[in-house]
């Protein structure tokens, strides 16, 4: 038996449809759905055999000093006699209040300071942690200052109350209905400038993260990623990852094997469905700047590295990714590491080179071979500039050595010679090969040629090409085994403030 | 669990599925009770009962639920009342969000000082319940502390050597034992 779900615990404690044999049997295995069990009996009696109560009650988890045992009683009598002077008050009409407020409360053991009647309002103030309690006690008095308004979750237009059921036990006081468009979707991590949402601010859906001259933030999105926001930037952050820029710029990072929503500009919505993408918006255009992965906007695809243009009226328009991606960042928020991966089929250059799209070694995904003599060339900005490492994966068809010469940013990175390994045809890499840039220039020269027979004009295809790997990490060094898919790679940045 | 309720239960969530707004102030309205009170459970054994924790929880819960498509809102089958379903997710959803924000808190006692039935607990039941919590509560504290590391809480061995204190090594031996003795103690 698998472990338990929420509604398979419940249905257990409850003697609904489960084995109850097949349950304790995993149980006596499984010591974390044992805990799950008797966690869910707990919850269970939370909720329903104290319906009633407050939770906000049982929440006093600061033991209180030891008080009086007549205090209680006092307490009691107190409340009483302020319920009954509520309830003969609550005879009279009242105008319909938010939806929340707060009813009258049932007599209970309170202490015996008197509790100015609170007006009715949506939530009780912020409490700190006290020391637990034992359940019986009377609830520390508490005074509730006049309540502020709620800057950020400001409840949606007062609704009507809904008429009172007869005989239903008091609402718990607890906070307003929060609906999803209120959710706590990101929180500042790293903060610049001084007038910056602060470090552990949090967003909730649909609340605008803005940041003025000279401000940069840092934001996580729990579940998606990272979104870097430059100066005079203003957007909108759905519980389901998508983006809304205003305006401004800003780079967006996804955690591994997640991906972004939908990114709305004021131009046109689009797809970015890049791990990695930045993305300057004005109210007429925008620019979106992908180094792997594409972005569609449209029947419009940009496949990275590249940029797409977006111009209101226009259609789009696909570029070259120019130097200095995200080069924005300050030093810092940037991240000081980089990996990046780039297919070949999407080099720009292919003298000489040919797409082999179907090639089963590589999952299926093209690669690029190597036709005759020629040339495959790339350009992408890289996110700094400094020291990286390029390696390229290749794979050599031919039983002897072949040749092939690697250009970067215009400097010749000398020649390699790939040896034939034991009749086998392995994917291999090349590298490391140094590059200090901020941008990557990358050509690969076929310099062996064979024919495909004696006396046969036709040349043999002796290296295919599949990718090429661009990392900050100088150590960096490819996994010898890829992936499923062939091509699997993280590509990210490091941690904020980088290593 | 009655058969009308969950198809009710059902219906509704289909609907927020379905991102009709006014089911969604419904469910919200029907269970922010119920998620109180699941997060109350969490939140008791970590000593955080301040009003921000609670409301981040209870944001929690909800992103919890609709994420990835709604993919947690979409497991619920009907075979448990709504709000006992939802109180156990906020429970479970109050852990992770504690642990998050509180790794160098305390460990939390997780069991309740003695065993109560929940309410419309089947009595035959109850007894392998009280059992299991007997069989807790005579684990060494140090034995309950590795499982409840281990299992509950997914801690590598790493983190749970330094959490208490013992050699790397020693989990592993520790943990296999306790879970041994558990398993003897509910036999």
């Amino acid at each position: 038996m698998d472990c338990l779900s929420p509604e398979q615990t419940i249905a257990y404690v409850r003697g609904g449809g489960v084995d109850p044999r097949g349950v304790e049997a995993h149980v006596r295995d499984c010591p974390a759905c044992a805990l799950e069990l008797l966690l869910t009996r707990e919850t269970l009696n939370e909720t329903r055999a104290k319906a009633g109560r407050p939770p906000t009650d049982r929440l006093n988890l600061v033991r209180k000093p030891a008080t009086a045992a007549w205090i209680p009683w006092v307490a009691a009598a107190a409340v009483l006699i302020a319920a009954l002077l509520l309830a003969v008050a609550s005879q009279s009409p009242r105008p319909p209040g938010p939806v929340a407020a707060k009813p009258v409360e049932p007599p209970r053991p309170r202490p015996p300071v008197p509790e100015p009647v609170d007006p009715p309002r949506p939530l009780p103030e912020p409490r700190k942690a006290e020391p637990p309690a034992p359940e019986p006690r009377p609830a520390k008095p508490r005074v509730d200052p006049p309540r502020e308004p709620e800057p950020v979750q400001a409840p949606a237009p007062p609704k009507p109350v809904p008429a009172p059921e007869p005989k239903k036990e008091p609402e718990p006081t607890m906070p307003a209905p929060t609906l999803v468009e209120k959710a706590i979707v990101a929180r500042v991590t790293r903060s610049m400038g001084a007038g910056a949402a602060p470090v552990g601010r949090t967003f909730h859906a649909g609340e605008a993260v803005t940041t003025g001259r000279q401000e940069y933030l840092e934001v996580a999105m729990e579940g998606y990623g990272r979104l870097y926001f430059r100066e005079n930037s203003q957007a909108e952050i759905g519980s389901s990852g998508e983006i809304t820029l205003q305006e401004g710029e800003l780079l967006a990072r996804a955690e591994p094997g997640r991906k972004w929503g939908s990114l709305k500009l004021p131009v046109m919505q689009v797809e970015p469905l890049a791990p990695l993408y930045n993305v300057l918006a004005t109210k007429t255009s925008a620019e979106i700047s992908i180094l792997e992965g594409r972005v569609t906007a449209g029947a419009a695809v940009s496949k990275g590295p590249s940029t797409m243009f977006l111009k209101a009226g226009k259609a789009p328009e696909v570029r070259p990714l120019e130097a200095g991606f995200a080069s924005w960042l300050p030093d810092k928020l940037a991240a000081k590491r980089f990996s990046g991966w780039f297919e070949a089929e999407d080099f720009a250059g292919l003298q000489g080179f040919r797409i082999q799209p179907t090639e089963a070694a590589s999952g299926g995904k093209a690669v690029v071979q190597i036709a005759e003599q020629g040339g495959i060339a790339t350009k992408a900005g890289l996110p700094f500039k400094g020291r990286h490492v390029v390696w390229l994966r290749v794979r050599q068809y031919e039983a002897r050595p072949v040749l092939i010469g690697i250009h970067l940013n215009g400097q010749s990175a000398g020649e390699v010679k790939l040896e034939w390994a034991d009749g086998s045809k392995p994917w291999r890499w090349v590298g490391p090969l140094p590059l200090n840039a901020d941008r990557l220039d990358l050509a690969v020269a076929a310099l062996s040629r064979w024919p495909l027979k004696e006396g046969d004009e036709r040349r043999s295809f002796p290296v295919v090409v599949d990718a090429a790997v661009v990392s900050s990490d100088l150590k960096f060094s490819p996994a010898e085994k890829p992936t499923d898919d062939g091509r699997g790679f993280e590509l990210g940045l490091d941690e904020p403030g980088g290593k | 669990m009655g058969g009308d309720l969950s198809t009710d239960a059902r219906e509704l969530l289909g609907r927020c599925i379905d991102g009709d707004p006014g089911a969604w102030e419904e469910f919200v309205r029907r269970t922010r009770s119920a998620i109180l009170r699941g997060a109350t459970v969490a939140l008791r054994k970590f000593r955080a009962a301040d009003r921000d924790t609670l409301e981040n929880v209870q944001q929690q819960v909800y992103v919890e639920l609709l994420r990835d498509g709604s993919r947690t809102l979409r497991t619920y089958r009907g075979e448990s009342d709504l709000e006992g379903w939802v109180a156990v997710i906020a429970m479970r959803t109050a852990y992770r969000v504690l642990r998050q924000r509180k790794p160098e808190a305390a460990l939390p006692e997780l069991l309740p000082a003695a065993p109560t039935p929940a309410p419309g607990e089947a009595a035959e039941r109850t007894e392998f319940l009280n059992r299991l919590h007997d069989a807790f509560r005579k684990l060494d504290p140090r034995e309950g502390a590795l499982l409840r590391l281990s299992y509950f809480e997914k801690m590598s061995y790493k983190e749970i050597a330094s959490a208490l204190g013992m050699p790397l090594n020693s989990v592993s031996p520790l943990l296999l034992r306790a879970k041994e003795k558990l398993k003897k103690l509910l036999e």
